[in-house]
């Protein structure tokens, strides 16, 4: 790329509807391309290895004849990122004689410059009316009769970022006053400062007679936003607030405060024009209705939320007593607004690809192409439904695609060279996802009002989930990564099928049973209770899973009750990038507790052996044989590997198997007692740190080169009915298999595993 | 009285001075650069640069740019960049080019060193020049 950074360092990308498809089904893509490149080529393309790095394999894919191969006309699509809340426009929201409105507000970046709150506002026109955060960070009414000049009431008492105000305007038509008022509700666990001793906000009125003779539009009424443009049906939404909203009301006159504040737990009123209380969706398994939000005036203002604002966050109310939200929902009746929340790019479609009949299960993409212009569309072909085409499945961790999607730890964090050991490279895929926020964020990453990100979802460009893409901590690192494994099953001649994280919570053991053998990917960290819940009973019933990679199974994930395709997570207790904030440590998707599995009793060591215990990025390392290698049960697995070879001294990741985030084998945390602990890894170093939960207090030697804990642990054990698991401890392990053309003692264990646990004979005990 | 944050930054700027000298300043000799420019990442660093690495990787001084390296041609070829500080924003591309990442590592390093505003540090990066 020659030259100082373009803004649009990627000129064509492209999305599809879903990750996971079956032959005879249809998948949806979705391009948008720089229209001066007039055209773009599409391809369908298997892919096999994907990582560039001169050292490895090299880049392979295949070609794959379908009826979307083609040129396509370049057409430019934008992305309109920044949650909202939006109900249709209707006669009674005119209020042209008057009104009321009032909202619970607790603004996270009161001083980012104008957001609209509660708002009926028409921007190309200047038209309606609506309450909003004016440039000041104070509150402010606008009214607009479509005239150059809306009227404008402020109060002149800035907002307090993160503390809860009641924010209202009034109006009267026939006397021509209007008023605007903001009042804090600051208590003792709700705000970031003591309420008692430190607060400093400021109640403010303030009123005066204006002359404005309301215009009503077809603009819909808008909460966290206001509408910038009509286009046609839909309406183009801008001044977007970051920060909650709690309780909304209109009135058709205007109220005292004594009146509104009876609104807020109480709304009837002979006047009332529309109510909406976020908690009416939250059922004892979430937020199921998770895009409704309901009017409870009896007008039927019902509407739906855009761009997946976060639900299941603390209320106005919330008293810091009471942790979990289905059991006080009404102190959760918030909703979390940011400015650059992203549910679905929703872009039009530009082709559609039924999977032939007989496409052999497999990863894929669409390869676009324009000039030298080039992007990838990856998706995964399943068997068909209820058929197994393969004794082997590999299981795509989607759900950790998803969570690393479009991640931008090494450009936000400051501090992300700590971890990386060595300045952040970043690549075209890295300069285009930090230039364009608008593709929206991973769950590593912070909203622009500082707050956590916890939804990911698949529908739009995901530009860490693509071959080639070499990740800025400098390793591939999940999607790109798991193709090591892809390449080298394809190399040793074994026959796989591929399922996704979502079919295996859609249709639990059932979709495992019909494998001999289920192997991971490399890094398959993010996991539903559905999940877990199929992998013991695959194992129960005699299943053999191959454990891949390191750090699995370890946050609670959930999906959107109204998506299959978007997760969420609430980050606490665990090694991670934010924390949740009080009282927010459950998903808002299922209603269950989110962090780490360990702290909810299912600790990964119960199932696959080890768990989590260390992270570096610097180098990997290799692992020394132990003595249960050398025993009768677990000697095989070294079949043709010297007793003191060190294993994995080499690799593409780190240069080592062992490395990038560790496992160990654990009694305490569950790990089987009759497991076979067959090598251990050695040598790391002082950036290689063991994880934060396991320890209460702080010591000192932390580090590879201290503290005995940092090691990957490889373990075999044998589960009833003749099941097995080969868990390899390590991300860096699959990194190493390609090495001397595929002759290498990773590459062996891995085959001496993997061909025992996919025949018919027993497994040694 | 100066805002909270102008504090807090002024009182940790305070302690990191204090952490420089008495810490970080003796690590840096002509020996530990060229033991860097050798060894920029990876196994069997000596003790020291280890203490030096783990001070410059935090960006130490706030006034100085976050350094970057952008990607030219994978495996092949990239260049210094400057992080804007500003997200969305993009790095600025500066006329480094570096055809060894372990090269471009060094040179992040030795603009950090000079960076520190420390006439000592720079007598050291000068006399490895040398």
């Amino acid at each position: 790329m020659p030259g100082n950074p373009t803004n649009s360092p990627m000129r064509i990308l492209g999305y599809c509807d879903r990750p996971n498809v079956r032959p005879g089904e249809v998948l949806r893509f979705f391009v948008s391309c720089d229209e001066e490149l007039g055209a773009y080529q599409t391809d369908i393309v298997r892919l096999i290895h994907g990582d560039l790095d001169p050292r490895g394999p090299g880049y392979k894919e295949q070609v794959v004849q379908t009826e979307v191969s083609g040129r396509y006309r370049a057409r430019s699509q934008p992305i309109y990122p920044g949650s909202y809340a939006v109900v249709p426009s209707r006669p009674e929201l005119a209020l042209t004689g008057g009104f009321s409105i009032q909202a619970l507000i607790w603004p996270t970046a009161p001083n980012r410059g104008p957001q609209g709150i509660v708002t009926k506002w028409l921007e190309e026109r200047r038209a309606g009316w609506g309450l909003f955060i004016d440039e000041a960070g104070c509150v402010e009414l606008r009214l607009g009769d479509g005239g150059d000049a809306p009227v404008r009431v402020r109060t002149n008492q800035p907002l307090i970022g993160r503390c809860w105000y009641l924010i209202a305007a009034s109006f009267e038509a026939k006397t021509g006053v209007a008023r605007v008022h903001q009042e804090p509700v600051v208590f003792a666990a709700n705000a970031p400062v003591s309420a008692q001793a430190t607060f400093t906000g400021k109640t403010s009125t303030a009123e005066r007679k204006v002359d404005v003779s309301l215009v009503a539009t077809a603009a819909p009424l808008i909460f966290a936003g206001w509408t910038e443009r009509l286009q046609g049906e839909r309406a183009i939404i801008a001044g977007h607030y970051d920060g909650k909203i709690d309780r909304p009301r209109i009135s058709g006159r205007p109220l005292r405060r004594e009146d509104m504040w009876n609104l807020v737990e109480n709304p009837s009123d002979r006047d009332l024009i529309g109510a909406w209380d976020f908690f009416d969706q939250i059922t004892m398994n979430g937020v199921r209705e998770f895009s409704t939000i309901a009017d409870r005036s009896g007008h039927g203002l019902d509407g739906r939320t855009v761009n997946a604002p976060v639900r299941a966050v603390t209320g106005y109310n919330w008293s810091g007593a009471e942790h979990v939200f289905t059991h006080a929902p009404q102190q959760y009746g918030a909703i979390h607004f940011h400015e650059d929340d992203l549910h679905d790019a929703g872009w039009n479609a530009d082709f559609e690809l039924t999977v032939p009949p007989g496409l052999r299960s497999g990863i894929y993409a669409a390869r676009l192409r324009a000039g030298s212009e080039e992007d990838y569309v990856p998706f995964f072909v399943l068997p068909p439904k209820g058929v197994a085409t393969a004794p082997i499945a590999f299981l795509v961790p989607t759900n950790s695609y998803l969570a690393y999607a479009n991640d931008h730890m090494s450009v936000d964090a400051e501090l992300i060279e700590l971890a990386t050991c060595r300045p952040v490279v970043l690549g075209r895929q890295d300069l285009h996802k930090h230039i364009h926020r608008e593709l929206g964020n991973s769950l590593y990453d912070l909203h622009s009002d500082g707050s956590g990100v916890c939804y990911s979802g698949w529908q739009r460009p995901l530009l860490t989930v693509r071959p080639k893409y070499h990740h800025s901590f400098g390793h591939v690192w999940q999607f790109n990564a798991d193709l090591h494994l892809i390449d080298w099953l394809v190399a040793k001649g074994f026959e796989v099928d591929i399922v996704t994280d979502r079919d295996l919570h859609d249709e639990g053991v059932d979709l495992l049973s019909r494998y001999r053998t289920v192997v991971t990917g490399s890094h398959p960290e993010y996991t539903t209770s559905a999940m877990l819940d199929a992998i013991e009973m695959y194992l129960q019933r005699g299943g053999r899973l191959m454990y891949m990679g390191g750090n699995g199974f370890y946050w609670v994930t959930g999906y959107n009750p109204e998506n299959p395709h978007m997760i969420e997570i609430r980050r606490h207790g665990g090694t991670e990038m934010w924390t949740a904030e009080p009282g927010e440590h459950y998903l808002g998707f299922t209603g269950e507790m989110g962090g780490l599995w360990r702290n909810r009793g299912r600790a990964p060591q119960k199932i696959v052996g080890v768990g989590f215990v260390a992270q570096g990025l610097d180098v990997s390392s290799y692992y020394r044989r132990k003595p249960d290698s050398f025993t009768a049960g677990g000697s095989w697995i070294f079949e043709g590997i010297g007793d003191d070879e060190l294993i994995g001294a080499f690799g593409l990741c780190g240069g080592g198997a062992a490395g990038l985030e560790l496992d160990w084998y654990q009694p305490s945390l569950g790990s089987p007692a009759h497991a076979y602990l067959l090598a251990s890894s050695e040598g790391h170093t002082n950036f290689m740190l063991e994880v934060r939960e396991n320890f209460g207090t702080t010591m000192p030697s932390h580090g590879g080169d201290a503290q005995p804990n940092v090691r990957a642990d490889l373990v075999y054990f044998t589960t009833p009915s003749d099941g097995g698991v080969f868990s390899t401890g390590s991300i860096a392990w699959c990194g190493s298999l390609s090495h001397n053309n595929y002759e290498n003692n990773v590459s062996r264990i891995t085959e001496n595993v993997l061909r025992r646990f996919s025949s018919e004979g027993p497994l040694p005990k | 009285m100066s805002d909270p944050v102008s504090k807090t930054e002024a009182a940790a700027r305070d302690v990191d001075r204090f952490i420089f000298e008495n810490t970080i300043k003796p690590t840096v000799t002509p020996a530990t650069i060229a033991e860097h420019k050798a060894n920029p990442c990876g196994r069997g660093q000596s003790p020291e640069l280890k203490i030096l690495l783990g001070y410059l990787r935090r960006n130490p001084v706030k006034s100085k740019p976050r350094y970057l390296l952008v990607e030219i041609e994978p495996f092949r070829e990239w260049s210094l960049a400057l992080h804007s500080r500003r997200r969305g924003d993009p790095p600025t591309l500066t006329n480094e080019r570096f055809t060894s990442l372990a090269a471009a590592q060094h040179a992040v390093f030795l603009k950090r060193l000079l960076d520190l505003g420390d006439p000592g540090v720079a007598r050291a990066v000068e006399q490895n020049e040398d």
